[in-house]
């Protein structure tokens, strides 16, 4: 059987009203699935300029092309729509149990549209789709709501629920949406639209089989790659963390990742395992950016120390079609809560100077529940702290809450009051640029954002690909579409073809270079991002290397294709296109999503391991833009880019008659 | 493609409580149907027709079998790598995550309420590394309800 569909489902909530569409299989072959299915759609059903909380804008969940073929590390699930927050194209990624359950529901992907009058759920089984009433879940938490809606939806087995909070409800621009109990797919906002629609939740409990087409080459695919990944490779305890980001930070030369070291750290302890070790070496931002490892010094950081939290740590968490277990279910209160993620830790530590690992769990679990962002809620109370500092913000603003740094406490009353948006938490619920230009007094020069979305805690001054992927990518601000320690995990040169080796020894100085080898594996970086978020792959299985993790070969194998890894580059390339001809739709100056200077070493810091390092961050975007097809100056994807790759122009989505605007965007033709 | 039931149908109504998906429908002493849409092809109502009434997808007769001789999942912890795609692919929810492997702290998964397994395999085909075996065991050999 192919591993997908064929099918999407359309939700009017308008109307109160579900309908079916086929998915012409070229569409598979040009854009895959996942992210691709959805930008494919979505840049033909939204409007131009359409209110992202208004009723023109969808609301896509889909799932992963290789989701459920007998694949590992293939359980994510994707959101997407247009931004509130940034204005851009919007998606964000998460793992859990929603990816298959769309699929066993019947479906690659499900595409809400209008505006409900009253809070509503979503519920799918084999016997279709329901809209009912949700009125009596409004105000519940996320975990709150997925309890109550399992009991409430009654079958044989357990829903998969995906659902937003408080946040969402409050149409906080920093919310996200939660699946199995606050795994988060919590970027661009996507809550919010969730929370315009006033839909509370969408319950999966059908029970389709899955599978492939040659189900005994994904099995001999899958052990083999396994066996990279359950290894019981010994490690050393926590406290040499610390000590190994300092030997990085010390060598005079840049040695090639391999994810075979990482990926035993995060089978031990997740990712919370380098929030100590990135400290020290220069990868996690201290004090809003503005300081380094010496003042968020070892004495400070063994708060954080990764055994501290793995002690409290009940059993291991996996995500569907997982080996690795980078989560963890931790006691948390006399209850349970999913463990804190690196990011998170980092921005409730070293970001704000705090060192309480309590307020950490508290935060991390009251974010959760509510349905919002750690990144940009860290982020943004960061900035708050500096404006405190600076004076920008004072005691009559905050109804008296100091805002010292290291203050856990005062971070986590920002965060109640973020989530109920009341006081100083109304305008900070929309992240840092908002509030910076609600304050002034050139505030805006410390909100540390890339298109208005806080960016996350990797400091591209340790590698400049942060910060080109930031600027460049439809939506700005990631972390996870790229970097030059990405490049030497993936190993793509192992596979396609033309594609530089990284050097096993580098010289520090020449990640700083602006040049065409430069562009030419963050091209490669976004390509195969969104290539693997086609196929529905963690990033964290990427980083094996594709010469370990056959993402190539399982998709052949799934689909009954025969493309190269070449052709599947090329449809990453062509996903990350149309994300970008969204943005070029919605009229989006390109070039003003660039992150915050200071993130980029402008100026540079003076001390830490940091110092004296700057992005030349124009020449790297010009370069990017050239290199993957697009304007060198202003990021436009260049019409013979745009015919190379088969995109068809925009079909008219302002025909009155629905029945015509679908037959017209199936007739494009998406060949390769 | 879906289950069928034929004539030979007594309308016992067996089928009706074994489906895992509601797809069967039909008033008891009378001819009962499949909703070739929501039918998921797990083969429990051939598996449970005392007068071998019901094809499979593919046209050949089901044959009756006793609950007892029903296959059953076995896991090889050796193999499994706690990805949990057997629990999700379970359309009766019977299996469950069961204690932590001290090896390597990771929980695998076991049969939780083995009476209410429906021997489909759904479990055994959703496996990537091939873990799981179908195997016929009787009832006494079962371990306690959890």
């Amino acid at each position: 059987m192919k591993p997908y569909r064929g099918r999407i489902l359309w939700v009017d909530l308008t109307t109160g009203t579900c309908t079916d569409e086929e998915i012409a299989e070229s569409v598979y072959h040009a854009y895959l699935g996942g992210l691709g299915l959805a930008a494919s759609i979505l840049y033909n059903r939204i409007p131009a300029g359409a209110d992202p909380l208004g009723p023109d804008n969808v609301l896509a969940f889909v799932s992963g092309l290789l989701t459920g073929s007998g694949s590992l590390f293939t359980g994510r699930w994707m959101a997407a729509a247009k931004s509130p927050l940034t204005g851009t194209w919007g998606d964000a990624n998460c793992g859990g149990t929603l990816s298959p359950a769309i699929k066993q529901c019947g479906y690659d992907g499900i595409f809400v549209t209008g505006v409900s009058d009253h809070p509503v759920y979503l519920t799918i089984d084999n016997h279709g789709p329901e809209l009912r009433d949700a009125t009596g879940l409004w105000g519940m938490d996320t975990i709150e709501t997925e309890e109550t809606l399992k009991k409430l939806v009654s079958g044989n087995r357990e829903p998969s629920v995906a659902c937003i909070g408080p946040a969402g409800e409050r149409l906080s621009l920093i919310a996200g949406i939660s699946n199995d109990g606050g795994r988060m797919a919590a970027r661009s906002g996507l809550g919010a639209v969730m929370g315009s629609k006033m839909l509370k939740a969408v319950v999966l409990s059908g029970s389709y089989p899955m599978g492939s087409e040659n189900p005994e080459e994904m099995r001999h695919l899958s052990r083999a790659c396994a066996r990279h990944v359950t290894q019981n490779i010994p490690l050393p305890s926590g406290r040499a963390m610390p000590l190994l980001g300092a030997v990085l930070r010390h060598l005079p030369v840049t040695a090639r990742m391999d994810g075979r070291m990482s990926i035993p750290m995060f089978r031990k302890w997740g990712t919370c395992g380098m929030d100590q070790a990135s400290v020290e070496w220069g990868d996690t931002p201290v004090r809003n950016w503005s300081g380094s490892e010496g003042d968020y010094h070892r004495r400070l950081s063994d708060a954080i120390d990764p055994d501290r939290i793995l002690a409290r740590e009940q059993r291991k968490y996996h995500c569907y079609s997982c080996p690795l277990g980078c989560g963890g279910i931790c006691t948390w209160q006399g209850g349970e809560t999913h463990k804190p993620e690196y990011e998170t830790i980092a921005a409730f530590s070293a970001l704000l100077m705090c060192t309480d690992l309590d307020a950490v769990f508290a935060i991390n679990d009251r974010l959760n529940r509510a349905g919002m962002d750690t990144i940009s809620a860290g982020g943004t109370i960061a900035w708050a702290m500096e404006a405190w500092e600076k004076g920008v913000i004072t005691s009559s603003d905050t109804n008296g809450l100091k805002l010292h740094w290291g203050d856990s406490a005062a971070a986590l009353r920002l965060v109640e009051l973020m989530i109920a948006r009341e006081g100083i938490g109304d305008l900070l619920a929309d992240g840092s640029l908002r509030a910076a230009r609600h304050f002034g007094h050139g505030s805006e020069s410390f909100a540390i954002q890339a298109g208005g979305q806080e960016i996350a805690m990797h400091d591209p001054r340790l590698d400049p690909g942060y910060a080109l992927h930031a600027s460049v990518e439809p939506t700005p601000g990631r972390h996870t579409t790229g970097c030059q320690v990405y490049y030497d995990m993936y190993r793509l040169w192992t596979r396609v073809p033309d594609l530089p080796r990284a050097r096993l020894l580098s010289g520090k100085r020449s990640k700083y270079r602006a040049d065409a080898a430069q562009a030419a594996i963050a091209v490669a970086n976004s390509c195969f991002t969104q290539l693997y978020n086609g196929a529905g792959l963690c990033m964290f299985g990427a980083m094996l290397g594709v010469d370990r993790i056959p993402v190539f070969e399982w998709l052949n194998a799934a689909t009954g294709w025969h493309m190269t890894p070449a052709e599947y580059m090329k449809a990453g390339r062509r996903i990350q296109t149309i994300r970008q001809l969204f943005n070029v739709r919605e009229g989006i100056d390109l070039s003003s999503l660039a992150i915050n200077p200071r993130a980029a070493g402008h100026p540079p810091l003076e001390r830490g391991a940091n110092r004296r390092r700057s992005v030349q961050l124009t020449a790297l975007m010009r370069g990017y833009w050239e290199r993957i097809g697009w304007d060198a100056d202003t990021g436009v994807p260049s019409p013979s880019t745009i015919a190379e790759l088969g995109i068809a122009p925009l079909t008219d989505t302002t025909c009155a008659d629905d029945t015509v605007c679908v037959e017209a965007t199936l007739e494009i033709d998406h060949g390769l | 493609m879906a289950y069928n039931i034929d004539e030979k149908c007594i309308g016992c109504g067996l089928c009706v409580r074994v489906c895992p998906v509601t797809a069967i429908r039909g008033q008891l002493h009378a001819g009962h149907t499949i909703d070739a849409a929501t039918c998921i092809e797990c083969g429990a109502c051939g598996r449970v027709c005392p007068v071998s009434a019901i094809q499979n997808s593919t046209g050949s007769m089901c044959v009756h079998l006793n609950r007892k001789d029903w296959p059953q999942p076995d896991v090889d912890d050796t193999l499994c790598v706690s990805c949990i795609a057997c629990i999700q692919a379970c359309p009766v929810g019977c299996l469950g995550l069961g204690r932590t492997d001290l090896r390597d702290h990771h929980a695998r998964p076991i049969l939780k309420i083995p009476d209410r397994c429906i021997g489909c395999g759904f479990c055994h085909g959703a496996c990537p590394v091939g873990a799981i075996t179908m195997k016929q065991q009787s009832w006494a050999a079962l371990p306690a309800r959890h």
